[in-house]
Parts: structure tokens; sequence; C-alpha cells
């Protein structure tokens, strides 16, 4: 499967909790990792003892996540959208490195708007299960099952979940 | 590590709160005072960044950087304080549109190209589908045409077919579109998404500082400069000069004439003074943040002094020019010292005048 997908910090986070990582690279392939993004939710977790981040450095090993290093280009752009849109590293670095090709999954909510006005394509965790669904790599029961673990330590607006879950049930039609 | 003594007035209630913490700690009252401001602004930090991050100013990452927290404590400090997630039902179905191109792996549009500094920025309206589709902008039959006329005044050089974007890029130039959504014809955007990329288009021509804002079609060009706006050099846009192409249907001579203007202002800028040397970098320049320039030599440069914007080997600054003019002295140009110390001394640099004005240290 290619692997198009690129996470942000806070994703990895939400699969370690959820321990996820087996059903996202199901749905999405093997993920990219920016060494940002990687220092961000790998290295300063295990540095505070965070619960759960040997579930990343698991996926690591386990071929769910893959680390890869921008190159200038990316990396230019990455530091354009950093400063033009307010955001951390690991947040640009992942836009800037699915720029070109790719798709971001970014649960932030103004990364998602600047990635939406630079004609990067950015999508949420919680849409996770609606693409498996979609593709057919989760059934109805686990798709429904991740998105309700998501949304446990996602804590989305109820709005959102329910615009999810709409979607997910019309996908399961 | 430095330290300053300051004195504060305080009233006699807090001096004896600070005792009594002193006593309990064993502690002088001096350690009190400090540790009592360092623990109160991190505090301030955080609060700062989590206010910020809540009013949407600034994104986790960003938060959790200026804050000094890791990425999972600041997650559960948001959830803690029952800071709402900022994505929206809006922003979710926008991002369900991008998802329905995901499973056949198509681009749902063409990102952003940034100029290198003093590089023209080509403004679209929005994306054509058949560009999207191709991966590569202006594939369309207009598009195509466009190609054709940049080519023709010097701004496209050995371009492949089908993937122009590439060779303009590869020359320093950027593109973008007034609206990122792709659409057959542009009378299919909305008003609230034209106006809302009209901002946006502000912030990236800010950001980015391109030496010309280049309008591919009046639509832009009207929308950041009004209604009156002409085919033709346009007023600047954040300190950055414009210039209007012709539409695809002007007349023949008209489209001649405004294309030989552009010729001529890239020719122009591309040779104005392209190659007159500076005085070599000496220890005291590097020390005062100085670059000096020969006398009695032309230089693209204003003849009155002022703050000038220089691209010095790639990075784009704002320098203060002093032509130092019947003092007998050098003309200088004052930088920032930390971009003068990476300059090699002994070496001279070579002053040229890019797109746009701006002024080229290479």
């Amino acid at each position: 499967m290619e692997d198009d997908f690129a996470a942000d910090a806070s994703t990895l986070i939400y699969l370690a909790k959820t321990d996820a990582f087996a059903e996202a690279s199901e749905v999405l392939g093997v993920i990219r990792v920016t060494s940002a993004v990687w220092e961000e939710a790998v290295r300063a977790g295990e540095a505070k003892g965070a619960p759960d981040v040997a579930r990343i450095r698991q996926a690591l090993e386990d071929g769910h996540v893959r680390l890869v290093e921008l190159g200038d280009r990316e990396q230019t752009q990455a530091e354009a959208l950093a400063s033009r849109g307010r955001l951390g590293r690991g947040e640009s670095e992942t836009l800037g490195l699915v720029a070109r090709n790719g798709v971001a999954i970014i649960d932030d909510a103004r990364a998602s708007r600047v990635a939406a006005a630079s004609g990067i394509r950015a999508i949420s965790t919680l849409l996770i299960p609606v693409i498996g669904r979609r593709t057919g790599r989760l059934d109805d029961s686990r798709a429904r099952g991740l998105l309700h673990r998501l949304a446990l330590v996602i804590h989305p607006r109820a709005e959102v979940l329910l615009a999810v879950e709409n979607r997910l049930e019309e996908e399961v039609r | 590590m430095r330290t300053e003594q300051i004195n504060l007035r305080l009233r006699h209630e807090l001096i004896a709160a600070l005792e009594r913490v002193a006593e309990a700690q064993s502690l002088d009252r001096g350690d009190v005072i400090r540790r009592l401001l360092e623990r109160g602004i991190r505090e301030w930090d955080l609060d700062h960044a989590l206010d910020r991050y809540q009013r949407g100013e600034i994104s986790i990452g960003l938060a959790a950087e200026e804050s000094g927290l890791t990425h999972w404590e600041i997650l559960e400090l948001a959830r803690s304080r029952g800071v709402a997630h900022g994505l929206t039902a809006e922003d979710v179905e926008r991002q369900l549109e991008v998802l329905v191109q995901v499973p056949g792996r198509k681009a749902s549009t063409l990102p952003d190209i940034e100029p290198a500094p003093g590089g023209v920025l080509l403004v679209g309206i929005n994306p054509a589908p058949v560009s999207v589709a191709a991966g590569h902008y202006y594939q369309g039959r207009l598009g195509k045409r466009l190609w054709r006329r940049l080519e023709r005044v010097g701004l496209l050089m050995s371009p492949t077919t089908g993937a122009e974007d590439d060779a303009f890029a590869a020359a320093g130039h950027g593109l973008t579109d007034l609206v990122k959504r792709p659409a057959a014809s542009a009378s299919e955007l909305g008003e609230a998404e034209l106006r809302e990329g009209a901002a946006e288009l502000r912030e990236k021509i800010r950001a980015w500082r391109p030496g010309l804002v280049l309008f591919a079609f009046r639509e832009p060009a009207r929308r950041l400069l009004g209604n009156a706006v002409r085919p033709g050099p346009g007023s600047v846009v954040e300190d950055v000069p414009t210039f209007l192409l012709s539409g695809p249907y002007a007349p023949v001579r008209e489209a001649e004439e405004i294309d030989a203007e552009l010729r001529s202002l890239v020719g122009s800028r591309a040779g104005d003074g392209s190659g007159v040397a500076t005085q070599p970098i000496q220890p005291s320049d590097v020390k005062s943040g100085r670059i000096r320039l020969k006398q009695g030599v032309r230089y693209p440069l204003p003849p009155d002094a002022g703050d000038v914007d220089v691209v010095l080997r790639g990075a784009r600054l704002r320098a203060r020019w002093n032509p130092r003019s019947g003092s007998g002295r050098s003309p200088t140009l004052q930088i920032a010292r930390e971009h003068v110390s990476e300059l090699e001394v002994g070496k001279a640099l070579r002053v040229s005048r890019g797109l746009g004005g701006v002024i080229r240290l290479d």
C-alpha cells in the first residue's frame, strides 16, 4: 500500500492512547512521521514519563510508522508555514512533507485551516474510521469501535462527532 | 548568569507573607521572591499560550513550544482546563470533501509554491480541475496560453510541456491562487470564499515578500487593489509591486503592449546595475554590522538615506541605506550583525537589482 499519510504529534499520541496503530496502518498504510514530530511525541514524552509512549516506539518496530527526513524544498515550505501560520515545528513539518503529495493527519484546527488555505490536504484522526469503512478495510463494527475510542481521547465538539458519525452511517448504507 | 538588582516597593502585608514563607522554607526573603517570581512567570506563559490557542491565534504545537510543555502535557492541560477542541463541524465537512479524493489517491487541489526572495509570485483565481488532475498549474487551454506568454516575456525558460510550473518554480518564482478550491469556472466561487481568499492572499504576500506579484487574471487583482485596477503595473500590496496581465480575450495589440511592459520590467530589473562590487568585507564591518560600498560608483540604490529591502545571499532582510553623499566617506548598508558575520572577510559582494526593485547582494 502507498504510504501517502503523515501524522502529527497529536495523532501519534491519540493512536498510542487508544492502542490503535495496527488499525490505523491497516487503513492508511505505513504512516510517515517527521523528526520534529518524533521529538515532540516520543523523545519529549519519554523524558516526562508519558504513559503509552512506548506504543509509538512499538509501532515503529512493527512497521506501522516510518521516520522520514524532509527535503530542502519541503523544509522551506515547512518553515514558511510555521511562521505564516503560527504553527509548531511538528505541525509545519507534517504539512510541508505532504504539500506536494500526500495527506496530513492533524487535529489542530489552526493547522487544518492553514493547510486548506495553502492547498494542502489535511484530515482529523477522527476520519480514519471513515476511510477504513469506505475502503472496506474496516467492517462497520470495527470502524464504529475505533471512532468511539478516538473520541474518548480527542474530546471533539459534539457537532464534530455527529458529523463524523453521520458520514460513517452513509458509508454503511 | 547575568543578574541585575531591582528595587520595588511592597505592601507590609505582602512582606509579612514573604517572611512567613521564608521561615517555613528556611530560605531568605530574596530566594522566596525569586522562586515565586519564576513560578508566576511560568504560570503566566502557560496561561498566555493556552489563551492564544483557545482564541485560535496559534496552534496547539506552538502553544506547547511557547509554554515549555510537552505535547502530551499541553493536550492534557487543555482538556483539564475545559478548553474546547478547536475543530468545528465546518472544518470536518471541508475535510470530508478532501476525503472524497483519498481512496483514489488523487489530489484535491494544487499546493502553493512559495517564491524565493525577490522572485515573482504568480496569482491565479483558483485551480482548474484539469490542472489539478495533471498535478501542475495552468494545464487548461487558457493556462497553456499563459505559460507561452510568460516564456515570451522571459519569466519561463526551458519548460517541460505539462510541467511548466516546475521550471517556473526552479527559477525562484512561486504560484498561488485567490481560492484554492478547484472549479470548472470562476463563476462557481462564492463571495465569502473570494473575500476570505483575498485576506489569505494578502497574508501570503506579507509572509513571502516576493519581488513582484503578477496577477494572471483580473479577479485577484481587483480583490486586492480595487475595481479600478487596469492591466500593467499596479499599486503595491504589502510593500510589494504588482502587475496585472491583460485578459485572455484582450485585443492582440493591447496584449502585446502589456507583455512588452512586463518584459521591460523583468529585463530592466534583472540587468539593472548587476555585477557592481562592494568593498571587501573587513573585520570592522562584521563588528559594526555594515557593508561598505565604493565611492563614486553608481549602485542600484536610492539617492537618499532610508530603509531598503535587500536579499543577502538568498535571505530577505531590511537594511539601512546611507549614501553619505559629499561626506568623503564610503556609502554603507547597515544590516544586523549576525548576517554580516556570516560573510567571508576579504571578499566583496556583487550588488544588483532583482525583480520588484529588491537589492540583491550575492
